[in-house]
Formats: structure tokens, C-alpha cells, sequence
């Protein structure tokens, strides 16, 4: 095998899935099924899915158009978020489709303290 | 006013599994030359402190990856075969070198590998054992990590959390005959999902980088309780920053120079009959001095051992200093807490045993109000703390996850992520039913390749863009070794020579219940 995000998925479902990676980012990825993929590919969707982040309130606080077979991306957090959830959201002409959807997962914001120093690995 | 400041110590080993039956790898280099130059000169030093009547109740962590490769027969014959060819390297050396400044640093380096292969002759090569032995005379408090080494927060499946602290605490309870007080969480990457299985392996303290609280409210303390009733203790960069600072006492120019070795600059066809490799790796033989970190690697000048030892001395003065310092800045019983990778003393910098030992003498010779203590003595005596919620948070340089997670690894995730998902689902099929031997063989393997998998180890390395190829070869590898468990495991076909091929090269965790790691519906 070669490690490449786009390989078919092991789970043959849709799923996504967010990971902290520091105060300010997540990155969020995930797959489809193999019939929604069949389904993108024949454009029975738009290519574009939206990814929207909504906060503890469940208000949308980023949405995102990104195609729907990158697999990955990194997303900005507004400051001020206790939680996250990721939605992933389908298009075609007549309607829209919830795909996926991960968390909520807590965030907890500490302080922005850069070390003066960088540590000897 | 406090008349004494509590110190902990604690010195982490990692590693990560490396063991390959087929052929030499030099990656697995990494833990000959710990052994030889870190592990084996700190435990010597326990024992010369130990005859002195000196406890330094140093705590030290050490990983089950590294735990195993310790104990593995296979692992100790190569280590046996790696001292015997350095100390032919070196009298090669002797031999050829008539500069009197060279010849005093060879002498140094002969009499340090004779002395490393005494000690594995003494232990049969088994170096957990000394280990044991320190533990129970009470001169170290010995604690462990996750399994293999994951960063906690990047794990999505609580199910494999669980696995990774549970089968760290039963390992260590095998291992150690004891009661496991402590953990450190790798890279101090601390996620409050993790408490609940502290306390279901009944672990007691762990510890935080200064991420993890907010300094400008919390710095009154370094030892708290989460709400979940688990001590921590917060690592203080005030002091640690002496030793893992930029500028930190290992930029001394007397100091030996890290990075100019025999292995990079003497003729390849000579390095490799004592390396076995045809690449240029270090061989530990090292003749120069930082002289000056601004210079570059050509330029340097030839290293003076008494100087060097002298400057060990004065720096460990210096450091007792700092700590003693610290007396008031702290409200009752106050404690400062460190963590070294033990790897820095003696391996990255030759003088660190020195170091360390002077320090020790120095405190204990001039009754320094610095009172040396491991976090299960502290806690015996101090019931009462605060009780605070550490924030997500890791001991990288920005306190989160980037090195573990950034654009050149991030490929990972998906992978470790849907085969984690696959095992759960494996677990649970066959959780309520019973298994064969030989079904139950398969699903500790496949444990182990999943876990194996998950270690920090290789993200680490691919950011850094070093062995690369090495890291991404053992992910491919553990996947395919799992995935292929798992569809044998559902077609009722397992094949026992594939599984007894792996238990020979990737056996990590003797006892493994794999139906505790099944999805609980409640938690």
C-alpha cells in the first residue's frame, strides 16, 4: 500500500472526524462511503461540500466550501469556543444532505506563553 | 518562611520498540548507544551513590517499549555484539592516534565500554533488573508511560486509551511486582479523557508541562488534584530551562561536542567493519569540544576531559543554587518539580552523569536545604491540595500538538484512525463469545500491531524529516500486520505461522485481556 488520503476508505461509511492541533486550528478529515463516492463522481452532488463548525450553543461558526474528495483540512477557531462540532454537509439542485458529523469536543484555551527557549530534543 | 524546598527528579526513558529478526537496521542503534552511554553510567551512579549512603530518590519513567527491549534475548545479544565492536573500534583508534590529548580521551571512552560490558555480563544483559533492584531499596521510584508512547489527545477512540494506560499499568505490575503509583503521559500530552482510566488502573499522579495551568492564577502551587481526586505535579521551566534551554549549560564551549564524530568524517571502508553499516552513522567516538556553538563543525577544537569534568562540577553547584532559590516562591511545603529525558545525560551530553552526581554529593555534603523526594513520598505527606483542572495541553514548544500533527504527517491519522475502528469492531464481535487459542493469539497481535502503530514516535520523526523512510515503513508495516489479523479474523482463517512470525519480532505486553478494550456502553 502507499499512504495517500485519497485510498479507499477500510469503513465504507461517511465519516469525519476533528483533531486539536493547537489553540487556534483543527484539522478535520474524512471519507464517504462507497456509493456517495460513486454519487460525487457522477455529479449527483455538487463537488463542493460545506463544512460547517458550530460552537456549545450549536451556532454555525464557520462554513467552508472544499471539494469534496480533499480528505483534509485545517481549520482557524474563533477565540472564543468551549466546544466544537464539525458538520458535513452534501449539495445538489433541489436539496442539501448532512453527510457527517463529529463531536462536540471540549476545548480548553490556556494562556499564549512562548517560552523563551527552545528545548534540546 | 520555608526552611526546606522538596525537589523531584524525574528522569524519563523512552524509546521506541525497534527489533527486526531479518536484518540490521540502524535505527536500532538508538538503544545500544543509550544503554552504553546513558542507562548503564546512570545506574552505575546509583550504586556509587547508594555505597555512599546517598539516596537521591530520583523518579524515573520508563516506557513498556522500552521495558521490552531491555528484556528481549534478541535485543541482548546484538547490545553484547554492538559494546564488544565499539571497544574493538576504539583500540583501532588507540592504535593508530599518537596525539597525547586523543589518547587521554580514548583511554576515557576503552575504560566506559569495558565498563558497560561488565555490567551486562554481571546482568545477563538485562538491564530492567538493576532497575528492580534500586526500586526496591527505595533509592528510585520507577513509573511508567502509555503502552507505546501515543499522544493522548490524538487518539479519537476512547476504547484505545483505555488500552494504552491498562496495558501499561498490568505490564508494569508483572514487571516491577508493585502497585504502579504514576504515570507520565507522554510528552506530558494531557486530555481529561484520559482520568477515567487513571483511576480505573488506580494510577495516582501524573504530570503537566506549565501549559497546562494558567501561571498568572495557579503558580502558588506545582502539586494539584483534578476534580477526579488524581494528583498532579507541574513541571517548573524556571529550573528545567538550565538543562533543556537554548542556552542551557550544555552550550558550554568546554563541553563535548555532540555532533562531530569518527562516524561522519573517517574513511567509510574503516567505519563500516566496526558499524556494519554502509551509511555513516555515529559510533560514539567523539574528539572535539563545542569550542564555540557558532562555529562551524570543521573548526573545532580538541576536547579536554578534566576541563570539562571541572565545569560538570560548578554547574551542578550552580544548578543545587537555583533550586534552593526556590524556597519561598512557593506557599507550604513547596516542590519543584523537573523532567529530563535521561537520554540527555551521558548520550547527548557526555558530562551529564558527572553532572548529576555531583549534584547529588554537593546537596548532601553541604546540608542544602534541597530535599530530595519522589511525588509517592511527597504525597504520603501532603493529603491537602488544591484541586484544579489542567487545560489540554502537551510539553512542545507551543504547549499543543503541532509536532504530532502538521501537513508532512497528518496522513497519518485517517489510517490509525479507521483501523482502530475496524479492531473495536473486531473486539466487540468476538467479546461475548468464546475463542480458540489460536483466534485468541490473533487478537493479541492484533493488539499489539494496533498499538504499535499509535506510538508518537513516528509522527515525531517524520516532522523533523529524519528517518522518514524508517517511520513510515513501521506504519505501512503494523498496518498491514493488523489489517491482514483482521480479515482472517473474519474469514475464520488465521494463519499461525503469520502470527508467530510477528509474535518473534513485534512482542510487546505479555498479558493482554483484549475484551477489557471492547466499547462499553457506559461510562
Amino acid at each position: 500500500m502507499s499512504f495517500d488520503l485519497n485510498t479507499k476508505s477500510l469503513l465504507d461509511e461517511n465519516y469525519c472526524v476533528i483533531l486539536i492541533q493547537n489553540s487556534s486550528t483543527i484539522f478535520v478529515f474524512w471519507k464517504f462511503s462507497d456509493y456517495k463516492n460513486y454519487q460525487f463522481e457522477k455529479g449527483f452532488y455538487k463537488k463542493d461540500i460545506t463544512i460547517k463548525l458550530l460552537d456549545e450553543n450549536n451556532n454555525c461558526v464557520v462554513d467552508i466550501p472544499v471539494e469534496w474528495n480533499k480528505a483534509r483540512l485545517y481549520v482557524a477557531l474563533p477565540r472564543s469556543l468551549n466546544s466544537v462540532r464539525v458538520e458535513i454537509y452534501a449539495e445538489n439542485s433541489n436539496s442539501r444532505e448532512k453527510l457527517s458529523s463529529y463531536g462536540p469536543l471540549k476545548i480548553s484555551y490556556m494562556k499564549e506563553t512562548k517560552k523563551d527557549y527552545i528545548k534540546i530534543k | 518562611m520555608n526552611s526546606k524546598v522538596n525537589y523531584i527528579m524525574l528522569l524519563h526513558a523512552h524509546l521506541p520498540y525497534i527489533n527486526h529478526l531479518d536484518s540490521n537496521y540502524v535505527e536500532e542503534n538508538w538503544y545500544f548507544e543509550n544503554v552504553v552511554e546513558s542507562y548503564i553510567p546512570f545506574l552505575r551512579m546509583i550504586e556509587r551513590l547508594s555505597n555512599d549512603g546517598i539516596n537521591p530518590n530520583i523518579t524515573v519513567s520508563l516506557s513498556p517499549t522500552l521495558c521490552y527491549m531491555m528484556e528481549n534475548e534478541f535485543i541482548e545479544k546484538k547490545l553484547k555484539n554492538y559494546i564488544e565492536r565499539r571497544i574493538s573500534l576504539i583500540e583501532s583508534e588507540i592504535s593508530v592516534n599518537k596525539d597525547e590529548r586523543i589518547l587521554n580521551i580514548l583511554e576515557l571512552y576503552h575504560k566506559n565500554a569495558m565498563d558497560a560490558l561488565e555490567f551486562i555480563n554481571k546482568y545477563s544483559s538485562d538491564i530492567i533488573t538493576p532497575f528492580k533492584l534500586y526500586q526496591n531499596q527505595g533509592l528510585v521510584e520507577i513509573i511508567t508511560t502509555p503502552a507505546t508512547y501515543p499522544i493522548i489527545p490524538l487518539l479519537v477512540n476512547k476504547e484505545t486509551i483505555d488500552a494504552q494506560i491498562t496495558l501499561s499499568a498490568n505490564d508494569y505490575k508483572e514487571r516491577f511486582l508493585k502497585k504502579l503509583n504514576g504515570i507520565y503521559l507522554s510528552e506530558c500530552a494531557y486530555d481529561e479523557r484520559v482520568e477515567v482510566y487513571l483511576n480505573k488502573n488506580s494510577i495516582r499522579y501524573f504530570f503537566v508541562d506549565d501549559f497546562a495551568i494558567d501561571l498568572n492564577k495557579d503558580s502558588k502551587y506545582t502539586h494539584y488534584k483534578t476534580e477526579n481526586g488524581i494528583s498532579f505535579f507541574v513541571l517548573d521551566y524556571d529550573i528545567s530551562k538550565f538543562i533543556i534551554g537554548e542556552d542551557s549549560y550544555l552550550s558550554n564551549p568546554v563541553y563535548r561536542e555532540f555532533y562531530k564524530d569518527i562516524g561522519y568524517e573517517k574513511d567509510i571502508d574503516y567505519i563500516s567493519k566496526f558499524t556494519l553499516s554502509k551509511e555513516r552513522i555515529p559510533t560514539g567516538i567523539k574528539y572535539h569540544r563545542i569550542t564555540d556553538i557558532n562555529k562551524p563543525i570543521d573548526d573545532k577544537e580538541i576536547y579536554d576531559i578534566n576541563m570539562a569534568f571541572k565545569r560538570a562540577e560548578s554547574d551542578s553547584v550552580d544548578f543545587l543554587n537555583k533550586i534552593s532559590s526556590k524556597i519561598n516562591s512557593y506557599k507550604t511545603d513547596p516542590v519543584v518539580v523537573t523532567c529530563f529525558n535521561m537520554e540527555i545525560f551521558g548520550h547527548r551530553w557526555f558530562e551529564g552523569i558527572h553532572f548529576l552526581e555531583s549534584f547529588f554529593r554537593n546537596a548532601r555534603a553541604n546540608r542544602n536545604p534541597v530535599q530530595f523526594i519522589t511525588p509517592s513520598i511527597y504525597l504520603g505527606n501532603n493529603s491537602g491540595s488544591p484541586v484544579l483542572n489542567p487545560y489540554l495541553s502537551s510539553s512542545s514548544d507551543n504547549g499543543f500538538f503541532d509536532k504530532w500533527l502538521n501537513e508532512k504527517n497528518d496522513f497519518i491519522y485517517p489510517y490509525v484512525y479507521e483501523l482502530t475502528k475496524k479492531y473495536i469492531g473486531i473486539i466487540n464481535k468476538f467479546t461475548n463469545s468464546s475463542v480458540n487459542a489460536e483466534t485468541d493469539r490473533a487478537l493479541k497481535q492484533l493488539t499489539r500491531e494496533i498499538l504499535l502503530m499509535q506510538s508518537s514516535d513516528w509522527a515525531t520523526l517524520i516532522t523533523y524529516d529524519t528517518h522518514k523512510d524508517y517511520s513510515i515503513f513501521r506504519i505501512e508495516k503494523h498496518y498491514n500486520n493488523a489489517l491482514k489479523i483482521i480479515n482472517d479474523l473474519n474469514s475464520g482463517k488465521i494463519s499461525v505461522e503469520f502470527i508467530r512470525k510477528l509474535e518473534s519480532e513485534n512482542f510487546v505486553f505479555n498479558s493482554i485481556d483484549w475484551k477489557n478494550f471492547a466499547t462499553k456502553s457506559v461510562f
